[in-house]
């Protein structure tokens, strides 16, 4: 092959892979679930989005991760669907559900460890049946938390994604990798007056911090069509550091 | 042509075909089912394959050996014996309600009152074909007189579906043996010097001339060979009780061979509560270990099902994660029936996108976490805390709840839902220096941690009395529940219970 067919050949792959990669990276529209809470649906243009993970960090105590299950309760009932709620520290309390009649929207398991969680929350992902999915892991000794590896996640998210459901996983810590496309940061713990308000209010008052939302990736500008650029090398050498023609999308977390 | 109003379900070879339900491939190998466990016990069934070899009914142990070193020897076994004739007996069961159990590996319906255009071959043919997946080949045939329905069955090896339906009675039996018929031994002998060696030959006679010279044996005899039995069956009444026990002397260790054996119960008794109209509601399962203990779990499932797939998916699951000390040498599987229950679902609810998938989820996640943990929420009707059951999902009336609460949102609760702490921390209480602290535990409690504690209470509410049940001695309880903040953030309910006194931390509010 000589310099110019090798040339153009080069300048043919980088275009190539420069449309895959804005395809995969374009904010296209992305279906969501209303929480109820502003603060949260607002940031994420409208809700939870469909077809993903969403990571609710529950840094603090009492920063309404508990509420927001109940809003995710909600949500069910508006949708006529079911919630089913993975409880890794069984620590999900019937009583404070109002009125009682959302109950009958929740499937709740009711597991012993973060291993059942996860085997259950597979399962669930895995069952069309169940459109919205909530994963507890609060209250799990760390030493759980810790065994649980990267590529569950990612398995999770290839499971929900093409079955368009919602898996909202609520953790201690940040937990989950790049496979979630929302993270949710609670920091602020409710003050003990929060328990006289109505949780309505209390919904509205809620500030979470949101690290990721959906369509937050940046690209970089694309190559123009037409004869390659004039420093197009013979080979690509990579990991170069300098010099050298611009390197394809670099994916930027917003 | 009369109407065949007998039909007889034959086990060849019953024996034999019992053990190997239990034993995968054995059927391929040269086997010998030895009668007793005696020294010199005789064969008394063998595989083609030992057949191929010379070994036949009747031999001894050594002399069949002799003929075929690689034979597999093996004693009866009374359990899987029991199991497969339950089966079978089940089988006739699903033809017509009036079941004899004739012999081991043998059963004789009477089909009299069946409705005329019932495709009785093909439900016949079905049956076989259904228990051959089972592990246990049948022959059926059919007649107007059940014994010459057990004789059409013996031969029906070779017929089309292993059914052999008679049509002319006579023409049949004129040349079936006569030692079918297991006459007395002198009887046999005189017939024998007589020249009479089948049906047809005694038939032939003159029966006044039989019943002269052999009396009420003889005649009995000519009858059957005529095919003009009179007798009734001996009815079975069905059987209620749903349960299996299988046992071995070399304990299984390894899950796979264990699952062998799981699924030819589970196969066993789906067959017999469907052919019953009824689904699984719960099952009880118990492994027999090397050291005489036992592992025992209940399942109940939220949806009561009759599909073996979905039974043996949910016990499968489960068994991936039991261990036991020693190795497991018997399975004992109990499934309790329900009727199922006729629901009419409203026309304008939502439908389950794939009900067959949600039973078979629901099930499986009971596989994993355990009986009693799975399903929707309701709340007891007391004040007691913590108090509500599990019940299965209500798919059509659940998606309709939504006309329950009215098309408005209901009217906004108040306060924060709560975390329990399952089972309660329990706490020392400073109320001088508003401080927590945990109380004094062996082990640790590991969530005390989580707590930072010992902790300052910036602030409380409270005490609220709760009670109950006052008028039982032994079910009364009270506390006093405040409501606290810590220094370092976070809500909290706190109980100190009546009349112990003891502190306790239920949770925490978020």
């Amino acid at each position: 092959m000589d310099r110019h067919t090798r040339r153009d050949a080069f300048a043919r792959l980088r275009r190539q892979l420069d449309a895959r990669s804005r395809a995969a990276t374009s904010p296209v529209e992305t279906p969501v679930l209303a929480t109820g809470i502003p603060g949260i649906d607002a940031p994420l243009g409208g809700g939870l989005p469909l077809g993903a993970l969403s990571e609710i960090v529950c840094g603090v105590p009492s920063g309404g991760g508990q509420l927001l299950l109940l809003h995710l309760l909600h949500a069910a009932r508006r949708a006529h669907r079911f919630l089913a709620l993975v409880d890794a520290a069984d620590s999900f309390d019937p009583q404070s559900v109002e009125p009682s009649g959302l109950l009958r929207h929740l499937l709740w398991v009711r597991c012993r460890d973060a291993r059942q969680a996860l085997q259950a929350a597979d399962l669930l992902a895995r069952d069309p049946n169940f459109g919205l999915l909530a994963l507890d892991l609060r209250d799990r000794p760390e030493s759980e938390l810790r065994r649980i590896r990267s590529t569950a996640w990612y398995r999770l998210q290839r499971i929900v994604e093409p079955a368009g459901g919602v898996l909202a996983v609520l953790t201690p810590r940040r937990l989950l990798p790049a496979a979630a496309r929302a993270r949710i940061r609670l920091e602020r713990p409710l003050p003990l007056t929060a328990l006289a308000m109505e949780q309505r209010d209390l919904a509205e008052q809620l500030t979470p911090h949101i690290d990721r939302a959906p369509g937050s990736l940046s690209w970089s500008t694309p190559l123009p069509a037409g004869a390659p650029p004039a420093d197009t090398p013979d080979y690509i050498q990579l990991n170069s550091g300098t010099g050298g023609p611009s390197t394809p999308a670099v994916f930027a977390a917003g | 042509m009369p109407a065949r109003r007998y039909a007889a379900l034959l086990a060849p070879d019953f024996a034999l075909q019992a053990i190997a339900r239990l034993e995968r491939g054995l059927m391929e190998k040269p086997v010998a089912v030895l009668a007793d466990t005696s020294r010199k016990a005789l064969i008394l069934q063998v595989s083609a394959a030992a057949q191929a070899a010379g070994v036949a009914p009747g031999l001894t142990a050594t002399q069949a050996l002799t003929r075929c070193p690689d034979l597999v020897l093996r004693h009866r076994h009374p359990a899987a014996e029991t199991a497969a004739q339950r089966l079978l007996r089940d089988a006739a069961f699903a033809l017509a309600p009036r079941v004899e159990a004739t012999a081991e590996g043998l059963c004789t319906v009477d089909l009299q009152g069946l409705p005329a255009g019932l495709p009785l071959r093909r439900r016949i043919a079905g049956l076989i074909e259904r228990l051959a997946g089972q592990g246990l080949h049948l022959q059926a045939g059919l007649a107007d007189h059940p014994d010459t329905a057990r004789y059409a069955a013996l031969h029906a090896a070779a017929a089309p579906d292993r059914l052999l339906a008679v049509a002319d009675t006579s023409a049949f039996l004129a040349d079936l043996p006569l030692s079918l018929a297991n006459p007395e031994p002198t009887l046999a002998e005189l017939l024998q010097r007589w020249g009479l060696r089948t049906f047809g030959d005694l038939a032939r006679l003159p029966r006044a001339e039989i019943g002269l010279r052999l009396g009420r044996p003889g005649l009995e005899l000519w009858d059957h060979a005529a095919g003009r039995t009179r007798r009734l069956l001996r009815l079975l009444a069905p059987p209620c009780l749903y349960e299996e026990l299988i046992e071995w002397e070399n304990g299984i260790e390894t899950l796979e061979p264990l699952l062998f054996i799981l699924r030819r119960l589970v196969d066993q008794l789906t067959l017999r509560i469907a052919n019953a109209h009824h689904l699984v509601g719960t099952i009880r399962l118990r492994l027999l270990l090397e050291d005489h203990s036992g592992y025992e779990q209940r399942f109940q499932l939220p949806e009561p099902t009759a599909d073996p797939d979905t039974l043996f998916r949910m016990l499968h699951t489960h068994l991936e994660s039991v261990r036991t000390d020693t190795a497991v040498t018997g399975l004992k599987l109990r499934f309790i029936p329900v009727c199922p229950s006729a629901r009419q679902q409203g026309l304008f609810e939502a439908d389950l996108r794939n009900p067959t998938r949600f039973a078979d989820t629901l099930a499986r996640l009971i596989g994993i976490v355990g009986d009693g943990r799975v399903g929707s929420p309701r709340l007891e009707n007391t004040h007691r805390p913590d108090r509500f059951t599990l019940v299965p999902l209500e798919t059509a009336s659940a998606l309709g709840a939504a006309d329950a609460l009215g098309d408005s949102e209901p009217p906004p609760p108040v306060g924060l839902p709560l975390r329990r702490f399952r089972p309660p921390i329990p706490v020392r209480v400073f109320p001088g220096r508003r401080t927590l602290a945990p109380a004094a535990s062996e082990p640790p409690d590991p969530r005390v941690a989580a707590l930072d504690l010992p902790a300052r209470i910036r602030d409380w509410r409270g005490p609220w009395r709760a009670s109950g049940e006052w008028w039982e001695s032994d079910r009364r309880w009270a506390r006093d529940e405040w409501d606290v903040e810590l220094a370092g953030g976070g809500l909290y309910r706190l109980v100190q219970t009546l009349p112990d006194g003891r502190w306790f931390i239920e949770g925490t509010y978020g």
